[in-house]
């Protein structure tokens, strides 16, 4: 009996451990996303979110963006640093709520942070898909586009997690 | 030893700056400015000689998209000669000090096409090998934020939203309790009067201050005598109000109920089915403490306490009572009267 109600706990701080390190990657992919200006890459140009690098001369240069529809800009970096603000929050709300919940709750208030994350996360790659660099065929989508999507994907499971997931009753 | 010395910082002194010396030029990467407004264009040097009398700095302008440039501005032997033919006419002035090594020059009232590059070339004599460093200009109609007035509104408005419905959710909640809990006194203690006043008899005092007297004087006996109020009520099935006084009748009537059932179990020691029991009452006390604590501390036997149900169950059931309690009204009504 005592074996088995060791290996249960065991197995309950695996998962936790496991969604702790899942939502700290989560956090700093999304920062990357947001922080690194490499949305569209060329063979000289890494730009966007919040400025562009030109390399001339094999010197990368760091100047403004230019000619872009000011309000879609703006509200992709919005978002995304919306996303970031509330997936930081929603690991700390999900540590506060690991000691405060009453046992045999969901931890929703978390749940929601991190839906609303994801939302964002999701506005901010679709307004960036469909308005910006629409009609270029020069170039391509660059590590920070893929890496938005990719902390979507997670944001979204890590949501699903905490809605699902109840604090253990004895 | 002297001459030696005196030899050897010669040579170093010839061979060092020989090495090094090229001078550096300093300019901004970039400049952005208004239409209509003065623009500062700094340009500075670094060298390793001292400033001679006879230092030069020179500007050049070249235009977006063309390839000639053509000279604006020469400073030499301790006069500066600003453009009084080309684009600039009447336009640049220079605001350096040649003495601080610094050769800026100020350009007023911009327009669209003084957008280009400016390039900046300082000679030091006998230090004259150098890299002309250039700046950009770029001139524009609004100054462009990068980081705009929209991001900044839609991350405010988000984020202010957020902490809104956090506090109306606490408030409410608070609201709520306070409702269901004053509701739930004036109920009762109707009742709880009406009684009362069957046993008295009739007759109110009609001066004033004999009224007062004898409102204050019931409200001492009603300190000392059980509250005409219901102590416990539901909120939710998650949450119940208790107020100060229930808490410390339940933990006095479990510790009670946790002594007899530790004289209990010793009596029936020899009988192995109670044994299982027993070390229930010591994982029990301390919860027990930890109400008693809370009891203690409220000052006035209205505060209201709210318990989450669950473990206050567990708390007295596990204390005494061999089955779950079912009404707490009724338990504390047997309780105190």
């Amino acid at each position: 009996m005592k074996l088995m109600a060791e290996r249960f706990q065991k197995a309950t701080m695996l998962v936790l451990a496991g969604i702790i390190v899942l939502h700290i990657t989560t956090i700093i992919l999304l920062l990357v996303a947001t922080i690194d200006n490499a949305w569209w890459i060329t063979d000289s140009v890494s730009t966007d979110l919040w400025g562009r690098w030109e390399l001339t001369k094999s010197v990368w240069h760091y100047t403004n963006l230019e000619n872009y529809p000011e309000e879609y800009l703006q509200t992709v970096q919005a978002t995304s640093v919306l996303a970031c603000i509330f997936a930081i929050l929603a690991l700390f709300v999900f540590v506060a709520q690991l000691f405060t919940l009453p046992k045999g709750q969901r931890f929703t208030f978390t749940g929601i942070l991190q839906l609303i994350a994801c939302l964002c996360i999701m506005i901010a790659a679709s307004i960036y898909t469909a308005e910006l660099h629409a009609n270029e065929t020069l170039g391509g989508y660059g590590h920070s586009y893929v890496l938005a999507w990719i902390s979507f994907v997670f944001t979204f499971l890590l949501a699903v997690t905490y809605l699902i997931l109840r604090k253990k009753s004895e | 030893m002297l001459t030696f010395l005196a030899l050897a910082s010669v040579v170093l002194l010839g061979i060092v700056p020989e090495q090094s010396q090229a001078i550096v030029i300093y300019t901004g990467w970039e400049r952005h400015a208004l239409v209509g407004s003065d623009i500062r264009l700094s340009c500075s040097f670094f060298s390793w000689r001292w400033t001679s009398e006879d230092v030069t700095f020179s500007w050049t302008y070249r235009p977006d998209g063309s390839r000639d440039s053509i000279s604006i501005f020469h400073y030499t032997g301790g006069a500066p000669y600003v453009d009084n033919k080309g684009p600039f006419r009447d336009r640049v002035e220079f605001v350096g000090n040649p003495g601080r090594r610094d050769g800026s020059i100020l350009i007023k009232n911009l327009d669209f096409n003084d957008n280009g590059t400016f390039t900046c070339d300082a000679k030091n004599p006998p230090d004259i090998v150098g890299r002309p460093s250039s700046v950009r200009l770029l001139v524009f109609e609004k100054v462009p934020i990068q980081a705009g007035v929209i991001t900044g509104a839609i991350i405010g408005s988000v984020l202010g939203l957020l902490v809104l419905i956090v506090v109306i959710y606490y408030l409410m909640r608070f609201l709520v309790a306070r409702r269901v809990f004053s509701l739930s006194v004036s109920k009762h203690g109707k009742k709880k009067k009406e009684g009362s006043q069957q046993r008295q008899g009739p007759a109110p005092p009609a001066d004033p201050s004999k009224v007062k007297a004898s409102v204050s004087e019931k409200k001492k006996q009603d300190l000392t005598q059980p509250p005409l109020f219901p102590i416990i009520s539901t909120l939710s099935r998650q949450h119940w109000l208790i107020s100060s006084e229930a808490l410390y009748v339940c933990a006095h009537r479990g510790k009670r109920y946790a002594q007899e059932y530790k004289r209990e179990s010793l009596t029936y020691a020899h009988q192995p089915a109670r044994l299982d029991e027993s070390p229930r009452t010591e994982r029990c006390c301390p919860s027990m403490s930890d109400l008693m604590r809370k009891a203690k501390y409220k000052k006035s036997p209205t505060q209201i306490t709210q318990v989450k149900s669950k473990r206050f169950l567990e708390i007295c059931c596990k204390i005494g009572q061999k089955q779950p309690v079912k009404s707490w009204k009724r338990l504390y009504r047997d309780t105190v009267t």
